[in-house]
């Protein structure tokens, strides 16, 4: 019977050990995410999306938690895309990326290569965990294709206000004429065109006719 | 042959007014829309208010200290939180931190992957070519750009321009030095395009207020 009590006072100590030290793993904090995020594979103009958020809205240690988790997730399908098209992951083409001898920073130019070939299906796979990390989080996030491997994502929080509007893919914005009144600009330029044809077809004509005449009167 | 002759006198002014017209209206339509965008670019604080109106921002500003002891406040996202000078070309217009149609109605937007003002690095600012970044092909290397937000003033030297297509993010990447890179459109005033005009900055000084 003793024996029976230790073994089962052994089991509680462990489970609670065990419960403890799941507890201080999973304390995340928003460097964490950070990291998990470079971790994946995000290319570095993402991580500061990233950052900026993260230094604006601040979230307790689970939802960090489930932000981790998710991200590492996207690194998962990152990691396919790499092996599929380079044979390598993330990690082993990190390892291989050259080094500056002067500031230590890696060459990350192979993310870039990963990246171009992830497909709109990669692409969207990626994006529904952060969608779902957002769901955990209490957080409302949209997503909205715009063109091909083009997207903007959308952060809204409970009460509906937006919290961050991502873009994903075109990271370069369309700065060109915003007003939508020269939106009508080439059928007009076609009705200017055929106005300036119609008349030099009629000033030929005239000429010809006035050639006639002449001709007829000399 | 007298009708012909009259007939001929009467259609010759009409085809002569209607080729210049087409010409004249043709040619106008550029600077005109240019004017219109002038115009628009004055009277536009309360149109574009009314639009912005209709998202709803999370309004919050963050304060934080930096490695070097200055104190930063952090924008939330859709927050004018800077204004850009360029005495040069005479401009004076709000920032807004991140960009969105909406936004760059307002004025000068920042990209979400780029530094706050006043962290190292890279800040990248875009406007739209034909409202407040209607003259950034005229701004000079020398020239001074200076950035005012609530916590410290920023002044930038324009060091060079350049060329760049849309699809590449080199010069908007994170840069190890500070630096400050604007951009708009590029070749076609009235409509969009695949290349855009970078102007790009060195850091002259940071003043961050006590």
């Amino acid at each position: 019977m003793k024996n029976y009590i230790k073994k089962i006072a052994a089991v509680i100590s462990a489970v609670s050990i065990i419960g403890t030290m799941s507890i201080s793993v999973s304390a995340a904090t928003a460097d964490d995410v950070v990291a998990a995020a470079r971790s994946a594979g995000f290319l570095e103009e993402y991580v500061q999306m990233l950052q900026n958020y993260l230094k604006v809205n601040k979230f307790s240690e689970s939802q960090y938690d489930i932000l981790v988790d998710k991200i590492s997730n996207v690194g998962s399908e990152m990691d396919d895309v790499a092996l599929k098209n380079f044979g390598k992951t993330i990690a082993e083409m990190k390892g291989e990326a050259k080094v500056d001898p002067d500031t230590g920073v890696v060459d990350d130019s192979f993310l870039k290569d990963v990246v171009d070939k992830m497909t709109n299906e990669n692409i969207m796979n990626s994006l529904n965990e952060i969608v779902e990390a957002g769901k955990k989080m209490g957080l409302n996030i949209t997503v909205e294709q715009k063109g091909d491997k083009n997207y903007i994502m959308t952060v809204r929080d409970a009460d509906g206000n937006v919290q961050t509007v991502v873009p994903v893919g075109k990271l370069v914005d369309t700065t060109g004429a915003e007003d939508n009144s020269t939106k009508g600009y080439p059928e007009f330029a076609i009705i200017c065109g055929v106005v300036i044809a119609a008349g030099g077809i009629s000033a030929w004509l005239l000429s010809i006719a006035n050639k006639k005449s002449e001709n007829t009167n000399g | 042959m007298a009708k012909r002759s009259a007939a001929v006198m009467l259609i010759t002014p009409a085809v002569i007014l209607a080729v210049c017209s087409g010409i004249i209206a043709g040619a106008s339509y550029i600077p005109v829309q240019k004017i219109k965008a002038a115009a628009d670019l004055v009277f536009s604080a309360n149109a574009g208010h009314e639009q912005i109106n209709e998202i709803k921002y999370t309004e919050k500003e963050v304060e934080s200290q930096l490695d070097n002891g200055s104190k930063i406040i952090y924008p939330s996202f859709g927050a004018q939180y800077a204004t850009i000078k360029i005495d040069s070309i005479d401009l004076e217009a709000p920032v807004y931190f991140g960009s969105t149609d909406e936004l760059l109605k307002l004025g000068v937007c920042q990209y979400l992957g780029s530094v706050f003002i006043g962290e190292k690095g890279n800040v990248v600012l875009d406007a739209h070519c034909n409202t407040f970044f209607l003259n950034l092909g005229d701004v000079k290397v020398g020239d001074i750009i200076v950035l005012t937000t609530s916590y410290g003033e920023f002044t930038y030297k324009m060091k060079e321009s350049t060329i760049f297509k849309e699809t590449n993010n080199e010069l908007i990447a994170p840069t190890a030095d500070d630096r400050l890179t604007l951009y708009t459109c590029y070749g076609n005033l009235l409509g969009p395009t695949e290349d855009r005009l970078a102007v790009i900055c060195e850091l002259v000084e940071k003043k961050f207020y006590d």
